[in-house]
């Protein structure tokens, strides 16, 4: 081990200012929440002189702030549910029979095909679309939210069909267990490492996206979501960084909540099964 | 397995993807054709009138310097995203896996996903002012030219300003599937291969890397579509400026439709953008199922 | 047949599953919305909640949500059975387009009347004629007339905006200029006097293009002799040629154009308008080419900021002028709005005497409404000698497409990046021929 120990002290270095560039915009945002706007006229980057909570009751004063955290947790608690049943249950139907099936085979490119579509490319045909099929609302979202996830989780979760093994779903089929039945049974819980990676992919865009609540959810103020608030510090010439910044500390912390919950499942599995092939 | 059952068995199937696949193709597929009816009018976005002009939007876009230049820009900007994202997860994961202890695996690997828990437009707001402020600063100290003015103000340097900002944020996700890949490599591998006389160089090539090519193909598909799709960086940093020097496709697109008032040549342009992307993930999967067929 | 039934029994189940799935979703967001919205009425009925009307106001200035908010609870208070729903998002020009795309236009709201994106949503048939409606007599005529079109009259203006430079008039005092320069030269001089007395002269912003378009049309403004109005025809059809006389007036302008770079703190293309406001507001530099529209930010930024402004010089006296117009904030009336009655009343209301000085004195900017007296004294000088007395131009993207607009906008960083003033005519008629 003792040749190993000029490049060790190397990579600590190199990891150590690797940890700054990553800390040091966010310590930015955390300071600049504790500031007051003159405050940060002066200096930027200094450190606040006082704690200042003034940004914080200001953002919660908003007499919409209830709602909007509300509705971003509507949004993403409900996208998500059916996220993590309905694509893992189709990318069962589609891994299991497309090497034998034209149609699954099918269906496998098709949802694939979304993957890259960038949004830009959607977005008027789809505001359209839901204002004829009077869906601009909560539900209407959570469709999209739920369809637009397709695509990758098709693809992730195919990928990680493979990697278990057939012969136990066959001894349950054998057992008498239905397709339901093998798949609730043996298979979700199989795929759990996947299913926990879907879900934070998933959460962290649904619950940071900006562009589809706003085109969707524009009709009254009680109807947004916080990207949606968090932008309106942005006027045409001017930003109020202070207001933005606390109220972007409001929305990082559920988000790291869920990540301490779940980084234990990802790390543990996330191709245990692809490798074991 | 007798008929019925087998028959059901496939009903069942069947069944099953019923639901997702109509709302695909109500809120995919509709929208896609949709467009594709627009790209072949004048519409401006607005009016409910518009007339159909052929093709007349198609030959518009490959004799535009401006989407011609977006096209490659978004090629240029995709690549470097790809390979740098990508030899920087594998670098952090190695890292992290043989020169870093158990306990502070953990702190690293935290500090590391912490820029994936950010919104898009935190991100861009925060970097904004590290460029216009911070590294003009650093610069100054430094006596570097380059480095004294803010990099996002010249066409030459903003795509690395960018790009600096997408890596900073876009490596965490590959970096944490490559890390979980490498954890679960079975030691004894190794340990076989050490007797047999393999040097560090010949572990990684013949065992890390073969064994991790799974995650390596969905981390890199991941990759791939944040740059080929790439929009909310350039809109919060640059708005595609200066001088329309980092107008990607998806930035070009949006500003046709809706400051422009061009949908018509907006969407065909976007399905321009569409059978290219078609094209590239066709060649993806048929590499990817290569790999698979060599894992087996 | 048992079989058959029990297949039947199965996909009965597997659908409701998939429906219950939809079904708890929608139920969901539903709970959610009920919950908190019985005091407000839900926003997707726009038509009546018992007797109460709702009306719904789409203001895209993020900079007025507070004086709006004042007058919509004054008016709600005096109409009981009237409901404004005033709603102001982020990205409102993209938010706008994409309702008006799907004939889902707000019942009342704010646009820019002198642009041609609002050319375009009259012309798809979105916008209520006002003509009738008793609305246009509380405007000035002036006003009225400049936004005028041969099928009516679409948009209430309540506001003037106008442009040209910014000073602040304690630096001014501090290097010794008492009196503002009446042409170019005097303005260079002046320039020299504050680099003397150690002040950066201009702060110019150049990181985004709608804010060098802006620069652009300020210039245009005072820097032609008389082949303004051949630029002014040949650029919107986009069939300029710098071989005409305007090409050579474009020189010229680049060449004032790169002065005041050289009077400008360094890094411009780097500087968004944001961080100018800011840097002018600190006090970091004398001067910087703007409009009304920076008012209220450069007030927020620094309150006790003594500040005024001017127009930008012409090589004489009374080559000097300003670009403006009216509808700096304007009102506008969907077409197919369900509310129509209570919806006009409401702009009635706001643009009423009474209730316009209130919004002017809280805004600033020179009103567009008959008998409103109050100018903010920042703008009193600028407005008295060129908006009153019509000598304006008429800010002239008005007739300018979009992507002309994004295209000469490139040009002008383009020009700031090399400071080559012998391309600039050719580059500014390649961005208005190219992006008709």
């Amino acid at each position: 081990m003792k040749r190993k120990l000029p490049l060790q002290i190397i990579g600590y270095i190199l990891l150590c200012i690797l940890v700054i560039i990553i800390i040091f915009p966010i310590w930015v945002t955390f300071v600049t929440a504790f500031k007051t706007t003159e405050e940060s006229t002066r200096n930027f980057f200094a450190f606040p002189t006082r704690l200042y909570l003034g940004n914080f009751t200001e953002v919660m004063s908003d007499s919409h702030f209830g709602d909007y955290v509300r509705n971003s947790l509507v949004i993403t608690l409900a996208s998500i549910s059916i996220i993590a049943v309905m694509i893992p249950l189709v990318s069962y139907a589609i891994a299991r029979n497309r090497k034998q099936n034209k149609y699954y085979a099918a269906l496998y490119v098709l949802f694939i095909m979304s993957i890259f579509a960038p949004f830009q490319v959607l977005m008027v045909p789809l505001t359209q679309l839901c204002t004829k099929l009077h869906i601009m609302n909560q539900a209407g979202v959570i469709i999209i939210y739920s369809t637009f996830a397709l695509g990758q989780g098709v693809f992730l979760f195919c990928g990680y069909y493979k990697s278990i093994p057939i012969e136990l779903e066959e001894a349950a089929g054998l057992d008498g267990c239905t397709v339901l039945g093998t798949f609730f049974r043996i298979v979700y819980p199989l795929a759990k490492p996947m299913t926990v990676t879907v879900i934070i992919l998933n959460t962290l865009w649904i619950w940071n996206d900006f562009l589809l609540p706003l085109l969707i959810l524009n009709k009254s103020a009680s109807m947004w979501t916080l990207p949606i608030y968090q932008y309106n510090f942005k006027s045409a010439y001017t930003f109020d960084y202070n207001l933005a910044f606390a109220s972007f500390l409001f929305s990082i912390v559920p988000m790291i909540i869920l990540y301490a919950f779940l980084q234990k499942y990802i790390i543990e599995g996330l191709t245990a099964g692809a490798v074991k092939s | 397995m007798g008929k019925a059952k087998k028959n059901k068995r496939e009903r069942t199937f069947f069944l099953i993807t019923i639901v997702p696949l109509m709302l695909y193709l109500l809120l995919f597929v509709v929208p896609v054709f949709m467009g594709i009816n627009y790209s072949l009018t004048n519409w401006d976005g607005l009016s409910g009138k518009y007339r159909y002009i052929g093709l007349g939007n198609y030959i518009n876009i490959f004799t535009n310097k401006r989407t011609v230049k977006s096209l490659l820009f978004t090629g240029k900007y995709t690549i470097l995203l790809v390979l740098i994202v990508m030899v920087l997860a594998m670098l952090l994961t190695l890292a992290l896996t043989y020169l870093v202890s158990k306990k502070l695996r953990t702190f690293y690997r935290s500090v590391f996903f912490f820029p994936a828990v950010l919104s898009l437009v935190t991100v861009g707001l925060t970097w904004n002012q590290i460029f216009y402020r911070v590294l003009p600063a650093i610069g100054e100290i430094l006596h570097s030219d380059l480095l004294s003015k803010n990099i996002l103000g010249s066409p030459k340097t903003a795509i690395w300003g960018i790009l600096l900002v997408n890596i900073w944020q876009g490596t965490s996700i590959p970096f944490i599937m490559l890390l979980a890949g490498i954890q679960n490599i079975p030691a004894d591998i190794y340990e076989a291969a050490k007797i047999d006389g393999a040097n560090p160089f010949q572990l990684f090539c013949k065992i890390t890397v073969p064994y991790m090519l799974p995650v390596i193909n969905v981390a890199f598909v991941m990759v791939l579509k944040s740059g080929i799709t790439v929009f909310d960086y350039i809109q919060a940093m640059t708005e595609g400026g200066p001088i329309q020097s980092t107008e990607s496709a998806s930035v070009l697109i949006y500003q046709l439709a809706f400051s422009d008032s061009k949908a018509g040549l907006a969407t065909a342009y976007a399905v321009i953008l569409l059978i290219i992307i078609a094209i590239v993930s066709a060649l993806q999967m048929k590499i990817s199922s290569k790999f698979e067929v060599g894992q087996v | 047949m048992e079989e058959e039934l029990f297949i039947m029994v199965k996909r009965k189940k597997l659908l409701s599953i998939g429906l219950a799935v939809i079904l708890t979703a929608m139920t969901l967001s539903g709970c959610g919305s009920d919950s908190s919205e019985t005091a407000d009425s839900t926003a997707a009925d726009t038509s009546t909640a018992g007797d109460k009307v709702t009306v719904e106001f789409f203001n895209q200035k993020t900079e007025i949500v507070d004086i709006l908010e004042g007058l919509v609870a004054e008016y709600e208070k005096a109409n009981s059975n009237v409901k404004i729903e005033l709603i102001t998002p982020s990205d409102s020009t993209t938010v706008l387009a994409a309702r008006m795309a799907s004939k889902d236009t707000p019942d009342i709201f704010t646009d820019w009347p002198a642009t041609s994106t609002f050319a375009a949503e009259v012309d798809s048939g979105s916008v209520l004629n006002l003509e009738n409606t008793g609305i246009m007599d509380n405007i000035q005529d002036s006003a009225r007339e400049s936004l005028k079109r041969e099928d009516g009259e679409y948009s209430a203006p309540m506001s003037y905006n106008c442009s040209g430079i910014w000073y602040n008039k304690d630096i001014f005092e501090a290097a010794g200029i008492s009196t503002i320069p009446a042409t170019w030269d005097e303005l260079i001089a002046d320039c020299d006097k504050l680099v003397e007395a150690g002040y950066t002269p201009f702060v110019t912003s150049a990181k985004e293009t709608d804010i060098t378009d802006r620069q652009l049309q300020v210039f245009l403004a005072s820097s032609f002799q008389d082949s303004y109005d051949e630029f002014k025809t040949d650029a919107s059809a986009g069939t300029l040629d710098t071989g005409k006389a305007y090409g050579k007036e474009l020189t010229a302008m680049a060449e004032k154009m790169v002065q005041v770079i050289g009077y400008s703190q360094k890094d411009i293309l780097g500087t968004d308008q944001d961080s100018a406001t800011a840097n002018f507001a600190n006090g970091e530099g004398a001067l910087m080419i703007g409009g009304s529209w920076l008012y209220a930010s450069i007030t927020a930024a620094n309150p006790d900021m003594n500040i005024s402004m001017m127009a930008i010089p012409g090589d004489a006296a009374e080559l000097t002028n300003t670009c403006a117009s009216a509808g700096d904030m304007a009102l506008s009336i969907a077409a197919d709005t369900q509310v129509k009655d209570a919806a006009i009343a409401f702009v009635k209301w706001m643009t009423s005497p009474e209730i316009a000085t209130k919004y002017a004195e809280q805004e600033g900017n020179p009103s567009c409404i008959n008998g409103v007296d109050y100018v903010a004294e920042e703008f009193a000088d600028l407005y008295a000698d060129y908006v009153t007395t019509g000598k304006f131009i008429v800010n002239p993207d008005c007739y300018w497409s979009s992507g002309q607009q994004a295209a000469a906008g490139a040009a002008i960083q383009q020009l700031y990046y090399d400071l080559d003033t012998s391309v600039f005519a050719e580059n500014i008629a390649t961005a208005f021929n190219e992006n008709k």
